[in-house]
């Protein structure tokens, strides 16, 4: 991740790009969690709700190989087809994380 | 003007706000439809309107159909926002009442250059409504022009007759008059015959009827009272002669080109048309200075002065002063009007002039005589400026350029 090629693409300084990678990052912590939940519990609706979150969240900040996976996701659970998406939240998640410490260590 | 970013991803919606505060516009954030709605209801300043489509509450496309069905004074500008994979919605959108869409934060240059188109149209939207505000002014002064002249006309002719038959039964009241002092001296001469029995019993008999029937008409009075009713009914009719008069100076019918006026004679007949409207709860006291002629558009400053007038008689409750001075100075025309009204609190005086800004009761205003006046002066490139104390009054300064 290049914070300065995010800022350049949004037209945005470097510190805007960090005030809005800790409200990304945040979020995401929250809605990943409620997504596992959903998932576990079957509940199709929640699942899709959350990834859409994350998937608008993603794709605003322009974090665009996130921003596919959410897709992917999202689009499963628009239609009810949660099975095997704990999958691919795994790959979000992975993701994810090494969008994390790779923030921690800039920070 | 404000742009109002309605988004419920608080991620996607500060991306939005950054970008677009970065491009120097004021920008207000709301997290579902319904939040929105109700911003928009309260700051009429919110010109421009980004919006998710999927949102709990009230969904994008729900909420730009409520923007359109509630029809507000001015324009809103409503761009979607959509995802990447999402622009067949947008077109329902755009079905909605959306103006534009626009892919989510892909392309900030996009974004700009569309919220730049959205203030074009806002500006063309308001220009319209301004223009057509305008003309549909202009052309009731028009129609009451035509109709002054027609009424003019149609009362001038009985008017004229009423007058002159006045005087004429004034002539006859005269001769009748002195016809009956001499009758009544033949009475008291023939009265006295009657005391010496010199007359026929049916003469005395006559005498005592025609006493009877004087003192039970009041003659003397009716003689005296006859002169007071004529008088009141040839005031009557030079005051509708007057009023007429007044209307064709105030309304100018057919005068669309600027001509050189009486600026003093302008503001008298506009007094005297709207005399009805003032004349229950306010005193007006006029200071006329001497003026030059000016070039202008009667007809329009009559309009000014009016609209001034009667906002002044509005503001004040019980009873107040409506004062008007006009002066020269140097190559301007002054005219100052004061009213003792309620006056205008600081927090809005830098609105009144603004289109549709209104502080008066649903139904009694509708925020356009102000900003008529603003237009009206600006086009005739003077200057209206206003001062005003909350509880003591509030002062119009107008400037007028004599040339």
């Amino acid at each position: 991740m290049e914070i300065t090629i995010l800022a350049e693409n949004l037209g945005l300084d470097v510190e805007d790009i960090v005030e809005l990678l800790e409200l990304y990052i945040e979020n995401v912590a929250l809605d990943l969690s409620e997504l596992d939940a959903a998932l576990k519990a079957g509940n199709a609706a929640e699942a899709h709700k959350r990834s859409h979150s994350i998937k608008g969240a993603s794709g605003n900040l322009g974090l665009n190989d996130l921003y596919e996976i959410a897709c992917k996701i999202d689009n499963k659970a628009r239609i009810n087809e949660i099975q095997g998406l704990d999958y691919m939240v795994q790959d979000f998640r992975e993701k994810y994380d090494g969008l994390v410490n790779e923030f921690k260590n800039i920070a | 003007m404000k742009i109002l970013v309605v988004e419920d991803n608080p991620v996607a919606q500060k991306v939005v706000i950054k970008i677009i505060q970065k491009a120097g516009y004021n920008v207000l954030g709301a997290s579902d439809g319904l939040q929105a709605l109700n911003m928009i209801e309260k700051d009429n300043d919110i010109k421009i309107v980004l919006t998710d489509w999927m949102m709990p509450e009230i969904d994008g496309p729900t909420m730009c159909r409520k923007i359109r069905e509630a029809q507000y004074d001015y324009y809103i500008y409503l761009i979607l926002l959509t995802a990447k994979d999402s622009k067949e919605d947008a077109l329902k959108g755009l079905e909605a009442g959306a103006d534009d869409y626009i892919v989510k934060s892909s392309d900030p240059e996009g974004l700009k250059a569309r919220l730049r188109v959205g203030e074009r149209i806002i500006q063309l939207e308001d220009q319209y409504k301004k223009a057509n505000i305008q003309l549909f002014h202009s052309e009731k002064m028009a129609s009451i022009g035509q109709l002054a002249a027609g009424v003019a006309h149609e009362i001038n002719n009985p008017t004229g007759f009423i007058s002159s038959n006045l005087k004429t039964l004034t002539d006859y009241q005269s001769d009748i008059k002195d016809i009956l002092l001499q009758y009544r001296a033949l009475m008291a001469e023939l009265s006295d015959l009657v005391a010496n029995n010199k007359l026929p019993s049916s003469i005395a008999s006559r005498l005592v009827q025609i006493r009877d029937l004087e003192e039970n008409a009041d003659i003397d009075f009716i003689l005296d009272d006859i002169m007071e009713l004529i008088g009141d009914c040839k005031e009557g009719s030079d005051r509708i002669k007057k009023i007429v008069i007044d209307l064709k100076d105030f309304a100018h019918p057919g005068e669309e080109k600027k001509q050189l006026a009486n600026i003093n004679e302008g503001i008298e007949s506009t007094l005297n048309v709207i005399n009805n409207e003032l004349k229950y709860n306010t005193t007006v006291k006029k200071e006329y200075g001497e003026l030059p002629l000016v070039m202008c558009y009667p007809q329009q400053l009559n309009q000014v002065f009016m609209n001034l007038f009667i906002n002044a008689s509005h503001a004040i409750d019980d009873h107040g002063e409506l004062s008007i001075i006009t002066q020269a100075d140097h190559d301007f025309a002054k005219i100052i009007i004061s009213d003792t009204g309620c006056g205008i609190p600081q927090d809005v005086i830098s609105r009144i002039f603004d289109p549709f800004f209104t502080t008066k009761e649903v139904g009694k205003g509708t925020g356009l005589g102000l900003n008529i006046a603003f237009n009206i002066i600006s086009q005739h490139d003077g200057t209206i400026n206003v001062e005003s104390e909350v509880g003591k009054g509030t002062t119009f300064i107008i400037n007028l350029p004599v040339k």
